[in-house]
């Protein structure tokens, strides 16, 4: 099935742009394939990616994540911005290695599996140009997980906002996502549905 | 598994600088955490949306091949909508399905609420699952600027075309039909 579109929209004017931190938003005039002219509101989003990190018992590295944004904390793979000239497998190191590095369990063990890719994601398709690879990284047999945090965790955003690492079986990240009471992120609900395959 | 932690909203000092557009607004604000910490950061204000996974009795999903303009491509996403002020779910759901694919549905299921960008956006997309459809002979008309194509396919295609990495995901598809498949025994 054909995913590149044959007949892109014409952008006509920029009516008005806000410059954020880390993204900008403007509203731009455009005329769509169908022929109509729109005005619409979009975010101007970097690069992203979401990694999937499985230890070698099986068990998958999660975080418990406050986002401000919906004032919750949900359950998450780590994710972040791609840097400036950053390979997808270099950032999935650093997340890992941020998340596993001196305080943790990881200092001075050996580099991380491969990137395994499971896709691009398009997390908000109507109103971002946001795109996240999701990818698999199969952690080695040295390294064993850390305990799950209990106190704040680690400072994890620009936004100031903490994670608490969980490691689950995939039985009990599945339990936790069918429950229907957890709040669904759909980064992390679509990269989960993928690694699970190759599990 | 520890039990679910309770919301804990950030308190919102200022507002440095906003912009609207349409049904929705990007907000420039400054926050102080509940860990105390304060940081400004741009956010997505989204009155929220519902969204449908419309199942026909023998079986196949109605599903949409929609013009994004933001990722300039089409995208196989389920039919959705943004809830009016103040409207139940179920009622953006029933009405959007109708305008978007034509059908009107008899049963229907909470598969939860789900979040798209939590990172920048406080939408919050409600899920459905759809059953008992029945074909309208003079379904309502739609958004003008909405650009999409109805389609009919079997749940081993949907599968094959999430995982065949050929096609950029939508997360709220993925999502909605990860919830769904268990009460379609699948």
């Amino acid at each position: 099935m054909p995913d590149a579109c044959d007949s892109p929209h014409q952008s006509l004017a920029i009516e008005a742009s806000l410059q954020g931190e880390a993204y900008g938003f403007g509203r731009e005039r455009l005329r769509l394939p169908m022929g109509l002219d729109a005005s619409f509101g979009w975010l101007r989003h970097p690069p992203t990616l979401m990694v999937v990190p499985r230890w070698a018992d099986g068990r998958v590295l999660l975080l418990r994540r406050y986002r401000p944004a919906v004032g919750q904390r949900l359950l998450e793979f780590p994710s972040g911005r791609l840097a400036a000239g950053e390979t997808v497998a270099q950032a999935a190191q650093r997340l890992l290695d941020r998340l596993l590095g001196p305080d943790g369990t990881g200092a001075g063990q050996p580099a991380a599996a491969p990137w395994e890719p499971l896709g691009q994601l398009r997390p908000n398709p109507g109103y971002s140009d946001e795109c996240m690879a999701l990818g698999l990284v199969r952690l080695g047999a040295q390294q064993a997980p850390p305990a799950n945090d209990t106190a704040e965790g680690l400072l994890m955003g620009d936004d100031g906002s903490t994670g608490q690492r969980v490691s689950l079986s995939p039985a009990a990240l599945d339990g936790a996502l069918a429950s229907g009471d957890e709040p669904l992120d759909g980064r992390t609900l679509t990269a989960w549905f993928l690694a699970r395959r190759r599990w | 598994m520890a039990p679910l932690p309770p919301p804990e909203p950030s308190r919102l000092l200022e507002t440095v600088a906003a912009l609207d557009a349409r049904k929705i607004r990007f907000e420039i604000n400054r926050w102080q955490l509940p860990n105390g910490l304060e940081a400004t950061f741009g956010i997505i204000r989204h009155p929220g949306a519902s969204l449908a996974v419309p199942v026909l009795a023998d079986g196949r999903v109605v599903i949409l091949r929609q013009y994004r303009f933001a990722v300039a491509a089409r995208l196989l996403e389920f039919p959705a909508g943004t809830l009016d002020e103040g409207e139940d779910p179920l009622t953006t759901m029933e009405r959007e399905l109708q305008e978007e694919t034509g059908y009107a549905a008899s049963r229907w299921d909470a598969l939860g609420a789900m979040l798209p960008c939590p990172g920048y956006s406080d939408e919050v997309i409600h899920l459905f699952l759809a059953r008992d459809l029945r074909l309208l002979p003079n379904p309502p008309a739609g958004d003008a600027d909405e650009d999409l194509e109805v389609l009919l396919m079997e749940p081993a295609a949907l599968d094959a075309a999430i995982a065949s990495g050929a096609e950029a995901l939508d997360g709220k598809r993925i999502t909605a039909w990860y919830r769904a498949r268990p009460l379609l025994n699948l």
